[in-house]
């Protein structure tokens, strides 16, 4: 079981600087040629599965977040959105849907769209064949990383931060006391 | 003896159609078609389908769709080709029209049934998609601004 579990993407909100390379490297990722070249050429366009919006100043990216209990996966009535417990994601099975859009009407962020060509529905599959997903890989200011990463930094950091008190920085309990690390 | 029939007259309970489109995605042929116009998505059918394709019936998530049986050597009555609309709403947020009322409506209570917090419901059926994503934005933007940056 153990290695079967496909880890979700992070989104470091303070580091997005809104260039949308993760949107583009989506479309090129889940064109039919997988080349930049060839994907802007394509017919139906390849579509995206990350989207970066704008709130007041600042950008957001926004991807599904494979929700354990998701109202996708209730509202499907033929259970063709199913929450696979082997790899934790929200997979969408085309051969059982129906087209009734009703996980794009029940999905809170907005991140399930109707397709064109292919596929009824269009989400994150968390990149299929890929130990990286194409967004993670072109992010250049890593906002978007993958679980583990996003967790062994934080240690980093913390560890980082204690080894800075114990060598006459600022006392541990302040910091906790201030909220970081 | 009759011969077996290999046409099929389509059915369909206007009152049950959600507007979904799942019959006109799904037609081997695309005889089935829609189109959305102003605060309206127009449908048409033919009466009668040739074939013994039953694909627009099984799909259907209501059910309002029946075929039935139609024999090949009445050409006299022809049923005629079926036309109907559904309303269409507007996103809360900007206006657009984006789904028809009554997906909205059984969206709400099916979700109000499922989830626990019936209240949260209204907060995101009634907006489209990309203002979903832009109310959600707002909201994590507000909420990272009181928190202090993990990792720093």
């Amino acid at each position: 079981m153990e290695g079967t579990v496909r880890e979700r993407v992070m989104v470091r909100l303070e580091r997005c600087v809104g260039c949308r390379s993760c949107e583009m490297a989506c479309r090129v990722a889940h064109s039919r040629s997988g080349i930049l070249r060839d994907a802007v050429c394509e017919e139906p366009r390849p579509l995206r599965r990350i989207f970066v919006e704008q709130a007041a100043d600042s950008p957001a990216p926004f991807l599904c977040r494979h929700c354990e209990d998701a109202p996708c996966v209730r509202c499907c009535p033929t259970g063709a959105l199913a929450f696979d417990e082997e790899s934790r994601l929200v997979v969408y099975g085309v051969e059982r849907c129906i087209g009734c859009h009703a996980c794009v009407m029940a999905c809170p962020f907005g991140v399930i769209q109707p397709g064109r060509g292919d596929g009824y529905v269009v989400k994150c599959d968390r990149c299929v064949g890929r130990e990286e997903p194409a967004c993670v890989e072109a992010c250049p200011t890593k906002a978007l990383v993958l679980e583990s990463r996003f967790l062994s930094e934080r240690r980093r950091r913390t560890a980082i931060q204690f080894v800075q008190a114990a060598r006459g920085g600022p006392r541990v309990e302040d910091m906790l006391a201030s909220g970081s690390p | 003896m009759r011969e077996t029939p290999t046409r099929q007259r389509l059915i369909i309970d206007f009152e049950k159609c959600c507007g979904c489109f799942a019959c006109a995605a799904a037609c081997p042929e695309k005889r089935i078609a829609f189109s959305d116009q102003g605060t309206e998505r127009r449908f048409s059918a033919p009466g009668v389908c040739s074939g013994e394709c039953e694909t627009c019936r099984k799909v259907c998530p209501v059910d309002a769709i029946v075929l039935e049986p139609f024999p090949l050597e009445d050409d006299e009555c022809h049923p005629p080709a079926l036309t109907w609309t559904l309303p269409l709403v507007r996103c809360r947020r900007c206006g657009e029209p984006f789904t028809t009322e009554k997906i909205r409506r059984m969206t709400m209570e099916k979700l109000t049934m499922l989830l626990e917090a019936p209240d949260a419901v209204s907060d995101w059926v009634p907006v489209c998609l990309a203002c979903r994503r832009i109310e959600e934005a707002h909201r994590v933007r507000t909420a990272t601004r009181t928190l202090p940056d993990p990792l720093r």
